[in-house]
């Protein structure tokens, strides 16, 4: 499928994702640095280093709210995301029906449509439905945008399944149910779970919709980092950040190990 | 055909089935019935329908009319997973996840059996198909012929009632293929499998089938056995369907004995008899199987039925066979075959625009129904 580069062309490509890799990643190792830095104030490079805003920032009771506030709400999106996205994946996956386009469209909207306009337009949808459900509000905002990362993941995935080994099952002896248990569902496991960890992590790094939809009592972590930079200069907000880049790298190791091989896969198709 | 009869009951009969998808017919009016342990071929184009009837029979689909008994006893309110069907997929559909121990197992799993059971059905299965020690390989370390094996005692394993088989071979090349075909066949006279096969390729339905139902736009055009259905076919269309005939089309007549005879033009065919279904005066049309010609070469020619003189315009070199394409006086085509063995001092002879006396015997004359000649369409 892939032949090896070799010569300048490797190196010219080489190059360019080095550059690019720089690029990305440059801004986000200074307050990496910052963040284990002993000073007061944010200065670059820090004279000495030490833990001590970990510490404080670990220990602060506001930040630690908004993250376990944060957690709670990406888990209810992710729950929710899978349970409309899943079925609607299927759907566009294997019919065939007219309006498939632009329903397909349709969903795949909120990936271009501005996020900070959805917010807007969802909050006056909700105050004129009289809704106080703040949480609820946030939960339904945020599987909008989620969405699209499930169905585009897991319709990737279910193409790739040949519905003859599912018409074998169910001559085997398997129910509709077992079929979709023993047989589709290992086969998809992967795009469902990048789905998932897409999902988490689209709510858990919101701001825009968040900063419509939320109030004093539902206040998500993307928004309290906003206030602790408006309120503090030391290097806490670069500990936090530290902290929020650990956890991507995990939830990336997640999908990585759950799915070996198959992000290429995933990624070419 | 009698419902079950105390003699030979079927195991498998499907009666007028009717199915369309999208207001298009896909099975109309197609009955059939399999005896105990006999093979039948559902043989056609793609697209014919044959597929479907394949589908219904294992309640992947269900019929719009029409009905399919297993045994004398209805099983269209039997869902598919209780029918007892196995079916050998074209591209075998292994289930990638799982070891080969675990593909033959998944039916014996579904239907709850005990380890220790469901262990030496497996084994029994992996045996029967001849691939003991591969049990803890995935499907895809497996070659092709690997992977269609292990389809096979899948569907074996849980000791179908009726095997299905869904052009099972198109995949393998052309060696592999003829050997597992002997051994599918082998293996379903041993164990006495009911068996249906759905396939586009003629050579294998007449190596495997005990019956060959020949199937065309969803309805069955002819059945019988398969030499029946070479050396017997009632249509133009299974006449060239299967294997390759020569056609001419002319009015039938009764001859100065009494005799019939075609005029077809420059020529006269007189055929051994006529069905009953066609009438003096009527147009015909006769089918001319390519091996039953004999080519001379005679000078003067002499003139009579069932011979005709033809310029041999070149000659495709098979193998086995030789197949001499000639042009009649009139323009008309015609294939000879010579056989390799039997003629074969004449096929190094053999000039591009020589003149041959062409000449057959009265058995050779088949009189076929041709919708395409009578002009009348039955779509």
């Amino acid at each position: 499928m892939q032949s090896q580069l070799r010569g300048l062309s490797a190196a010219l490509i080489y190059f360019v994702a080095l550059l690019i890799l720089a690029f990305i990643l440059a801004p986000l190792i200074a307050p990496v640095i910052i963040a284990f830095s002993d000073g007061i104030i944010v200065a670059f490079p820090p004279q000495r280093f030490s833990l001590r805003w970990f510490t404080k920032v670990l220990a602060d009771e506001e930040f630690l709210a908004a993250l376990a506030f944060s957690a709670r709400l990406a888990a209810a999106v992710t729950v929710l995301a899978l349970a409309l996205g899943l079925p609607c994946a299927f759907g566009l996956a294997r019919r065939r029906f007219p309006g498939r386009d632009a329903m397909m469209a349709l969903i795949m909207a909120p990936l271009i449509f501005p996020v900070l306009v959805t917010g807007l337009a969802l909050l006056q949808f909700f105050t004129a439905l009289g809704s106080r459900n703040t949480f609820l509000h946030l939960v339904i905002g945020h599987t909008v945008i989620a969405i699209p990362y499930v169905v585009r993941t897991a319709a990737a995935s279910i193409v790739l399944v040949d519905e003859a080994i599912e018409d074998a099952a169910r001559t085997l002896g398997a129910t509709r149910l077992c079929t979709f248990l023993f047989i589709t569902l290992p086969q998809i496991r992967q795009g469902i779970i990048a789905g998932a960890v897409f999902s988490f992590v689209t709510s858990f790094d919101d701001y825009s919709l968040s900063m419509w939809l939320a109030d004093a009592a539902n206040f998500p972590l993307p928004l309290q980092i906003h206030v602790f930079i408006q309120r503090f200069f030391d290097p806490s907000v670069a500990a936090i950040s530290t902290l929020m880049i650990l956890f991507s790298m995990m939830l990336m190791l997640l999908i990585e190990r759950g799915m070996g091989l198959s992000v290429k896969r995933l990624v070419t198709t | 055909m009698s419902l079950g009869g105390a003699a030979q009951p079927f195991d498998l009969f499907v009666k007028d089935i009717n199915k369309s998808f999208d207001g298009q017919f896909a099975v109309r009016g197609v009955s059939f019935g399999v005896r105990a342990g006999q093979l039948l071929a559902l043989l056609g184009p793609s697209g014919c329908g044959k597929t479907t009837v394949l589908r219904i029979i294992a309640g992947l689909l269900s019929p719009d009319e029409g009905d399919v008994r297993f045994k004398d006893r209805s099983v269209l309110g039997t869902p598919v997973h209780k029918r007892g069907v196995g079916i050998l997929f074209q591209n075998y559909a292994l289930f990638p996840h799982y070891s080969v121990a675990q593909n033959v197992a998944f039916g014996l799993r579904m239907r709850r059996m005990s380890g220790t059971e469901t262990a030496s059905r497996v084994r029994e299965a992996l045996a029967l198909v001849r691939l003991e020690g591969l049990e803890e390989r995935m499907p895809h370390q497996l070659s092709g012929g690997q992977q269609q094996r292990v389809a096979l005692a899948r569907a074996l394993a849980i000791k179908p009632l009726i095997l299905l088989l869904d052009e099972p071979f198109a995949a393998l090349d052309r060696k592999l293929r003829e050997a597992m075909q002997i051994e599918l066949r082998a293996l379903q006279v041993s164990l006495q499998l009911t068996t249906v096969l759905v396939t586009h390729d003629q050579d294998e339905a007449l190596t495997l089938a005990d019956e060959v139902a020949v199937m065309r736009d969803g309805w069955i055009e002819q059945i019988g056995s398969p030499s029946d259905i070479y050396a017997r076919p009632t249509s133009r269309f299974v006449a060239d369907f299967v294997g390759i005939s020569n056609f001419f089309m002319g009015r039938l007549m009764s001859g100065v004995s009494g005799e019939a005879v075609v005029d077809a033009g420059a020529l006269q065919l007189k055929p051994a008899k006529v069905p009953a279904e066609f009438q003096a005066g009527s147009n015909v049309t006769v089918a001319l199987r390519p091996e039953r010609l004999q080519l001379k070469i005679v000078e003067p020619a002499s003139s009579g039925p069932n011979q005709v003189r033809a310029r041999l315009e070149r000659v495709v070199y098979r193998g086995a066979l030789s197949f001499c394409h000639l042009r009649l006086e009139d323009g008309r085509p015609l294939i000879a075959s010579l056989a390799a063995g039997v003629d074969s001092t004449w096929i190094s002879e053999l000039q591009p625009g020589q003149i041959f006396n062409v000449s057959w015997d009265r058995a050779a004359n088949l009189i076929i129904r041709d919708e395409s000649a009578s002009g009348v369409e039955l779509d």
